[in-house]
């Protein structure tokens, strides 16, 4: 059979499994039917994929965060398993390196998913004698049907007897179709086609490489190009330069002065940043203490989000000063260790915001940003030490991109296995001497934590006393503290919904849950 | 200048049969003002829709460049038209987002999209012609 065809019913039958098992279903089991499904039809029509490395390793990834979907099922092993999916699929498909030129092609396969449906099928060409008739039928037809239509609704509004007549005929029309939407909703056909997008988005290759063809181009070490004066004068930044620094941006000593400007920039930027750097030693992580009256919420924010600032700036001014020759000039000796100097000190500041993060942590337990500024510090770090294995062994920026690429979907799929949400209230909850619990906070929490919170109902109870007693004085339009009653609520609202889904939706995080309130007595068997 | 015109064509069809359907519409659920509402589409529809034309241009255009069989096109070119209506009224929900109800834009976008299947269908022989070229026509 044509392969065009195979890749039409498998996208078709795809479409159907995803409306069949996610239907007011929530991604679970149902998700290994559907994936197994995916990997299975993207391996049959691609099969030489199987032997490229990145392919066998971003499986190993997409493997652990379908894993992560049934054991912990969190939004954020969901989003994992989605990306990494569509990842695979670029990488099946197209011959890439770089994660961010396989998203372009995956994004191009999602915007020609209509042309890739389509051109498989092959229409009969030439003279189509029954076509010819159908189209004239349309054409004969469209004028009388438009008059058709005006002259009802002149006699629907003038004659009542016509009207009672025609509105007979409509409220059978609207039963039937009424019974028949019943059966067949427009949502459901909406969730077809959903179906059909993501289906086709994963199986159908595009015909167009843009991204692949250009990614070929590029390679990890740099090469010495010879740019032209007007060449250069072409591009809008050089121009710029030209602008501020004269004559000394062209010419023989071009290079030079660009080493020298870099050199003189690099070693005040470095003893301004050391500065910083002995403050935050200094105050930071010899001589810290939680200040009475002021917030630590001010010291971390308002330091925190600046420095990132700083620190991802610091990077971007390196990859300015060594975009181009300037690796290759014999006496930018300074300018290295400049450059090496300056990416030691943001790792140190990196460490300074570490220490802020965890001082807040230390104060007021974890929560999502807390956490979140820890992967965004990871990631920096990765980034300098990646700026620095490109300056050392002068590599492209597309080398960069693509090594940090990969380390944020590794970090990705290594943070799918822990179940935030679990730690987040069990850590808080451990040192509820140590930290000021935030129950609202804490019952915003997933279902998977509802155990730990009944577990520890006297802690919540104590918070919810605590805080009547300081508004006790105060008028209250509700009970906003109302803790115990709220996790009731909760409890029971997990066990509704978990009633009205089937085995598809399935997952140990759920079943865990469900276990530890049927043992309380709080449910009966739900599936 | 072509494809302008192919443009052209399918809008006007589109906005036309959009009225139309949606004066239909007004009929079933017996309305009074049924006239007045279709008249409102019409006029209204060709008037807030027209600046809609130099994307429909653009789409039409990218479409036609595309590395694909005529068809494939045809089904590109429906599938970003689509595309072009769901951001159209999401952006009409953002300026009027108080007085829109939700389900009300959804039914609209689909009386919409079918008002333009059928534009685009009907306008089929124009899309084919533009796409061939002269010396395939001699043939």
């Amino acid at each position: 059979m044509n392969k065009g065809l195979i890749k039409i019913m498998l996208v078709t039958a795809g479409a159907v499994l995803f409306n069949l098992v996610f239907w007011q279903e929530k991604l679970a089991l149902n998700t290994v039917l559907f994936d197994g499904f995916l990997l299975t039809a993207l391996f049959f029509l691609y099969p030489h994929a199987g032997q490229n490395a990145t392919v066998r390793w971003l499986l190993l990834g997409h493997i652990i965060c379908l894993t992560m979907v049934i054991v912990h099922n969190t939004e954020l092993s969901k989003i994992a398993f989605a990306v990494t999916l569509l990842l695979l699929a670029a990488f099946v498909e197209y011959v890439h390196r770089s994660v961010w030129f396989a998203g372009g092609s995956l994004l191009l396969n999602i915007l020609m998913i209509a042309a890739s449906f389509v051109e498989p099928i092959k229409f009969r060409r030439g003279p189509v004698v029954k076509g010819k008739v159908i189209s004239r039928f349309i054409r004969f037809a469209f004028f009388p049907l438009i008059l058709l239509a005006v002259f009802f609704c002149i006699y629907l509004l003038a004659n009542n007897v016509f009207s009672d007549l025609a509105g007979r005929i409509g409220a059978q029309l609207e039963l039937f179709f009424t019974r028949f939407f019943d059966f067949f909703s427009w949502q459901r056909l909406l969730f077809l086609l959903l179906g059909l997008l993501i289906t086709g988005a994963v199986l159908l290759k595009s015909k167009i490489d843009y991204f692949s063809s250009r990614e070929a181009r590029l390679q990890d070490g740099l090469q010495r190009t010879r740019i032209t004066l007007r060449k250069r004068r072409e591009n809008a930044f050089f121009q710029l330069i030209e602008v501020v620094m004269g004559r000394m941006a062209n010419g023989m000593m071009a290079l030079k002065n660009e080493n020298t400007t870099g050199t003189i920039s690099l070693v005040l930027l470095n003893v301004l940043l050391l500065v910083i750097n002995i403050i935050d030693v200094n105050f930071l992580w010899l001589n810290f203490h939680y200040k009475e009256g002021e917030p630590v919420y001010k010291m971390v924010h308002e330091g925190t989000e600046l420095l990132i600032v700083s620190i991802v700036l610091a990077m971007a001014i390196l990859l300015f000063f060594f975009k181009g020759n300037l690796n290759f000039y014999k006496r930018n000796k300074w300018l290295k260790y400049g450059a090496y100097a300056w990416i030691v000190q943001n790792a140190i500041l990196v460490s300074s915001v570490c220490l802020r993060d965890y001082y807040y942590i230390a104060k007021h337990g974890l929560a999502y940003k807390r956490i979140g500024v820890l992967f965004f510090l990871l990631m920096v770090l990765i980034g300098l030490i990646t700026v620095f294995v490109k300056i050392y062994g002068k590599k492209t920026n597309y080398f960069l991109f693509r090594i940090n690429a990969w380390a944020a979907i590794t970090v990705l799929v290594l943070a799918t296995t822990i179940h935030w949400d679990e730690l987040i209230a069990g850590y808080n909850l451990q040192r509820k001497n140590t930290v000021e619990v935030d129950v609202p906070f804490l019952l915003s929490l997933s279902d998977k934590a509802l155990p730990l919170l009944d577990t520890n109902i006297v802690v919540l109870q104590k918070r919810q006393n605590e805080l009547d007693a300081l508004s006790n004085n105060r008028p209250r339009n509700y009970c906003d503290t109302c803790f115990i009653e709220q996790l009731k609520q909760r409890e029971q609202k997990f066990v509704n919904e978990q009633k009205q889904l089937s085995w598809l939706s399935w997952n140990y995080a759920d079943a865990y849950t469900e276990k530890y309130f049927q043992r309380k007595g709080l449910s009966t068997a739900i599936h | 200048m072509k494809t302008f015109f192919i443009s052209l064509k399918i809008w006007a069809k589109t906005v036309f049969l959009n009225a139309c359907l949606l004066g239909l519409g007004a009929v079933y659920s017996k309305e009074p003002e049924v006239f007045d509402t279709l008249l409102v589409l019409l006029i209204g529809g060709f008037l807030i829709t027209a600046p809609l034309l130099l994307f429909i241009e653009k789409l039409v255009r990218l479409s036609l460049r595309m590395p694909y069989g005529i068809n494939a096109r045809i089904a590109l070119l429906f599938f970003s038209l689509v595309i072009l209506i769901m951001f159209f009224y999401l952006f009409m929900v953002w300026l009027f987002g108080d007085h829109l109800e939700i389900k009300g834009i959804l039914s609209l976008t689909g009386v919409t999209s079918v008002a333009l299947l059928i534009a685009v269908l009907t306008t089929r022989k124009s899309l084919i012609k533009i796409n061939t070229p002269q010396n395939e026509l001699i043939k």
